[in-house]
């Protein structure tokens, strides 16, 4: 029995798209954007990897971390900011998120354990937003 | 008592005015807003008794869930504040409250059937509308 000599970019586009669509949108982005592979970089520019944006860590173990945070904010939501149609965010990286680019396809805001103090002003793009959802985690 | 429940609610009142009218004063087409909490807690409760009737006004909103402080705060969500307003979901933190109601209504029930007469008399166009009380506050009376 022979081993397939199949690599995982031998695949066609059509089933990368599927593979990749299985795992999470935040993972997608910062693992294949930007990164010297022209094919894999333009796959992950398709609009389903960027239309839901979730930040707010799944893991219950921290936020997501500085480093990643940087890099979405230098390098990525630059790239991406015109398919972003929902944020899913938490009041410690939300500022720099909403910032670091224009959103004008962004409707719909989901905010994990908002706090009063936090201004509404810096949100960009607000007359598109269409949808809010807050969730309290705490008393 | 009256002034005790006056101000115990008065957090939820800079609440309501420092982010829930705020938001809708600012986003300007916000059809939905859904605000969801693990607990009930009563500083974060929506609470318009009192407040100017522009508090909380919209034109496009369609579709609310929110916490309440009061079920007479649902009266003041259907007074024509929210125009648009097709979908209510709403989970009250108390029955009533108590310097809103007539004096001579002191009888539970009866308030009880008050309130879900003027309720329903306003819905009748809605889609959907679900309403949770805290029925333990109820007894007070």
């Amino acid at each position: 029995m022979s081993r397939s000599n199949v690599h995982l970019l031998d695949l066609s586009d059509e089933i990368l798209l599927i593979i990749l669509k299985k795992l999470d949108n935040i993972d997608v982005l910062y693992s294949l954007l930007n990164i010297n592979n022209e094919r894999l970089n333009n796959l992950v520019q398709e609009k389903t990897f960027s239309n839901i944006l979730n930040f707010v860590s799944t893991d219950d173990i921290s936020s997501i971390d500085r480093c990643k945070l940087d890099r979405f904010c230098i390098d990525i939501l630059p790239k991406i900011h015109n398919n972003v149609k929902c944020f899913i965010l938490e009041p410690v990286s939300m500022e720099r998120i909403l910032r670091a680019a224009d959103y004008p396809n962004l409707t719909e805001l989901r905010l994990f354990n908002f706090k009063e103090e936090i201004a509404l002003s810096y949100l960009i793009s607000k007359h598109n937003i269409d949808y809010m959802m807050f969730y309290y985690s705490f008393f | 008592m009256r002034n005790d429940n006056v101000k115990r609610i008065d957090p939820t009142k800079n609440y309501t005015r420092n982010v829930y009218a705020r938001i809708l004063d600012f986003f300007k087409n916000l059809k939905r807003l859904s605000i969801n909490q693990a607990f009930i807690s009563s500083h974060r409760v929506l609470s318009l008794h009192d407040l100017p009737s522009d508090t909380f006004f919209s034109s496009t909103l369609t579709h609310l869930c929110i916490n309440v402080a009061n079920f007479d705060d649902c009266l003041y969500l259907l007074d024509g504040r929210l125009k648009q307003l097709t979908t209510l979901i709403v989970r009250a933190f108390a029955m009533v409250n108590y310097s809103s109601i007539a004096q001579n209504m002191v009888n539970s029930s009866f308030i009880l059937f008050y309130l879900v007469y003027e309720l329903l008399v306003r819905v009748f166009y809605f889609i959907k509308v679900y309403v949770f009380i805290n029925i333990s506050f109820y007894n007070i009376g």
